[in-house]
């Protein structure tokens, strides 16, 4: 199971690539792996304000429905309108074309909050014991 | 509530034949409400007063519904909180749990979660003499098309239940950050050809599908040495979950703020026509409109 290095992580098992005020967001190889086949992605629209581990979306999968939680707060600026008609993505690529939304955020402060790469994978082994 | 270890004591609930909205509103207030804190695991089992079609959070209305069909045959039709796909409600028990995603003891992953509640339905239904079975494979057993059916009994997902390769229990789960719903058919009996008439089948594929649905799926009173009661699952369940999960269920009433969490969900979400048929991001949109208007 693969956790980049560069990327920043949550416990609701999102990853965050920061690239200055713009936060991409994703869900972990873990999670997409734990959900299984994904069939259903709701995302908000382009404008909307989130809240650090506030609910952004949904996404169904064979076993479950679950919320999407944000890693920081801010203003989605962009969304991944390519998983309504290919779900599947974020099976096949959790980091790369199965990204979800991209988040400007006001709030620096947020971002040394996250997990590194190796605390998330701590965080996980701990939640599989 | 982060972190909270599993309590000893869970509340069992039953909530006895109600219709449709009543029935999801508190399955999803049972959930938001221990979210919030404050309220035990509870093990909740109900019926239904009036057949119902429950369709899964994202499914297209439109699309796999025969709504005339449905009113033709006093078939209600209502949205469900969990995923999935499309159930007729008639004569079952339904179950439902919720649940910390944090247990005190093993792995807390969803997994995890759907094997442990597996076991506690085949201990159920073990115990009422029922050879069943715990799907372990990761994908399921069911042949392609089977899988492309939109009725949920038509495959098996990995611990699910089936009694010789037919499916016997149609769970659904729902997550938030600290709480999980799972909850699911135990047909006592199944209308298989009502089912496919309530959905968008292909008049020329019903048959085959009607056909298939004798292989494929299985209801308790078909295959159990004696027949069962609604009573009798009830018990059963309520041994089976305390017996995997350790725990003594006892019965307790729904607190006052649940009463009124369910009401406002029952009248303002489950009993909508747009939750209902046109689905959660018009559900979302129209409340947002009612709200500023």
């Amino acid at each position: 199971m693969e956790f980049p290095p560069q990327l920043k992580y949550t416990k609701d098992h999102e990853w965050a690539r920061v690239e200055g005020r713009r936060v991409v967001v994703g869900i972990t190889d873990f999670a997409q792996e734990e959900l299984g086949d994904v069939v259903f992605v709701e995302l908000p629209e382009v404008g909307t304000a989130v809240e650090a581990a506030g609910t952004f979306g949904v996404v169904e999968s064979v076993k479950a429905v679950s919320d999407l939680y944000a890693p920081v707060s801010g203003t989605i600026v962009e969304v991944n309108t390519v998983l309504e008609e290919r779900p599947e993505l974020v099976n096949q690529s959790p980091y790369g074309e199965g990204w979800m939304i991209v988040i400007e955020t006001m709030n620096a402060g947020e971002l040394p909050q996250l997990l590194s790469a190796e605390e998330y994978r701590a965080y996980i082994n701990q939640e599989k014991s | 509530m982060r972190g909270h270890g599993l309590p000893q004591r869970w509340r069992f609930l039953n909530t006895g034949n109600r219709e449709a909205a009543y029935n999801m509103a508190l399955d999803e207030t049972l959930l938001l409400r221990h979210e919030a804190g404050g309220t035990p695991p509870t093990l909740r089992v109900y019926g239904w007063s009036t057949p119902t079609l429950s369709l899964g959070y994202a499914q297209k209305a439109c699309q796999e519904v025969n709504l005339a069909a449905c009113q033709q045959y006093g078939v209600a039709v209502v949205r469900r909180p969990t995923g999935g796909r499309a159930v007729l409600h008639d004569n079952e028990v339904t179950y439902s749990v919720v649940l910390p995603t944090t247990l005190s003891y093993g792995p807390d992953t969803l997994t995890e979660h759907y094997r442990r509640i597996g076991l506690a339905l085949a201990t159920a239904l073990q115990g009422l003499g029922l050879a069943v079975h715990l799907e372990r494979s990761r994908r399921s057993a069911q042949p392609r098309r089977a899988a492309d059916s939109p009725a949920c009994f038509a495959a098996i997902a990995r611990y699910e239940l089936s009694v010789a390769g037919k499916k016997i229990v149609g769970s659904a789960q729902k997550r938030l950050q600290h709480t999980l719903l799972q909850h699911g058919s135990m047909p006592l009996q199944m209308e298989r050809q009502r089912l496919f008439q309530c959905l968008q089948v292909p008049p020329e594929h019903r048959y085959a599908f009607v056909q298939e649905a004798y292989t494929t799926m299985t209801a308790i009173n078909e295959i159990a040495p004696i027949p069962v009661t609604a009573s009798m699952l009830h018990e059963a369940l309520r041994q089976g979950f305390g017996d995997i999960f350790g725990v003594d269920i006892v019965a307790a009433p729904l607190l006052p703020e649940e009463e009124r969490l369910a009401y406002e969900l029952h009248t303002t979400k489950y009993a909508s026509t747009v939750w209902n048929l046109d689905g959660a991001t018009a559900w979302r949109h129209s409340a947002a409109l009612a709200r500023t208007s």
